[in-house]
């Protein structure tokens, strides 16, 4: 996902550093750059360039942490393990600029959390962007307890830059986004578990009933539902409420290694 | 239309027809508009053209990556063959 931030940002004309720890992945995002560009052309994305060498042009990759010293707004998507974002936390807190922001791309880890690693924390803010973030017109923005009007104010400016507006709530585990989403999805497999209705008549109801785009299991099926399962066991104990127990036929086909889209086959079978 | 042609459209209709998120009954009619009918997710149209541009080889132009040259069967035959006349 730091990856379509950074184009997003590129394409609105910032200056973007990118780091990776991983080199390849560097090399990934700058190879395959053209193709997201067309991919994102064809799905209607409002990106003011899809010309791959005038972004490129923008874009400094780099697996230096020192790369990032300069930088006023540091957004950072690493893997959603509070060790990994504690580390890096702590190394970023020596490289960067007093007066830089840190965006948080995150969908459960407490921003609150983060922001007490830091030696400015009210400069500390969630942004959690959106799959794909090309396509998606808003970012949940986590105002966590130190975080200051002026940061968010900074948020919201940066966001417009890029095209996207702030919805601005609170830190709470799982925030708005996920904490909503994620009862969806666990009750959706509770209903195929009880035999109430199969998948493809479940998700009918929100698209073709609600008008969602897409219903909770093939939702499911694409975030993958090991991840599902992890969230959820994530609000369950941070809450500590029964509400957001696993449903036991999801954690079934976690460990029957059926996780969705990605090894072709969840509560759907996927072609190729 | 040429064998060829006719084969290239045959697999695209497979292509689309085993990444349907319907009952396999659902007959895939080659007007149909697969996105409006929620056939497959806007985000399948990506792989529809990379699908399309390895088994035609040819290279589809900025102008013509639009949603609509991806909606149905017919359209992206009808794409195909523009690349194919042209050639």
């Amino acid at each position: 996902m730091g990856a379509d931030v950074a184009l997003q940002c590129a394409a609105a004309g910032h200056q973007v550093v990118l780091y990776d720890i991983d080199g390849k992945a560097l090399d990934r995002f700058v190879s395959e750059l053209p193709g997201s560009l067309r991919g994102y052309r064809l799905m209607g994305a409002a990106l003011p360039s899809f010309n791959a060498q005038e972004l490129l042009a923008r874009v400094t990759p780099s697996s230096e942490l020192s790369a990032l010293a300069g930088c006023d707004w540091l957004l950072e998507s690493v893997t959603e393990d509070w060790g990994i974002k504690e580390s890096l936390y702590r190394a970023l807190r020596e490289q960067c600029r007093p007066e830089a922001y840190y965006g948080v791309n995150t969908s459960c880890i407490p921003i609150t959390r983060i922001a007490a690693l830091m030696a400015q924390p009210d400069r500390v803010v969630g942004t959690h962007f959106m799959n794909p973030v090309p396509l998606k017109r808003a970012v949940e923005v986590v105002q966590g307890y130190h975080t200051s009007a002026e940061t968010l104010t900074a948020t919201r400016e940066l966001l417009a830059s890029i095209g996207k507006s702030a919805i601005v709530v609170q830190d709470f585990p799982g925030f708005v986004a996920n904490r909503l989403s994620h009862l969806f999805m666990n009750e959706a497999a509770f209903l195929v578990q009880d035999g109430v209705a199969a998948a493809p008549e479940i998700d009918a109801v929100f698209r073709e009933g609600y008008g969602h785009k897409m219903g909770p299991l093939e939702t499911a099926d694409l975030i993958g539902l090991d991840t599902v399962m992890h969230s959820l066991d994530v609000l369950y104990q941070q809450y500590q409420d029964p509400k957001f127990r696993c449903c036991p036929l999801l954690r079934k086909m976690v460990y029957a290694g059926v996780i969705g889209k990605k090894v072709g086959r969840g509560f759907y079978e996927y072609g190729r | 239309m040429d064998n060829q042609f006719n084969a290239l459209c045959q697999q695209i209709r497979e292509f689309v027809e085993a990444n349907m998120n319907v009952d396999d009954e659902v007959a895939l009619k080659d007007d149909d508009n697969i996105f409006r009918l929620g056939y497959v997710s806007s985000l399948f149209a990506m792989r529809l053209l990379n699908f399309i541009e390895s088994i035609s080889g040819i290279t589809v132009a900025d102008e013509d990556i639009v949603l609509p040259n991806f909606s149905s069967i017919d359209a992206m035959s009808a794409l195909i063959q523009k690349y194919r006349s042209a050639a």
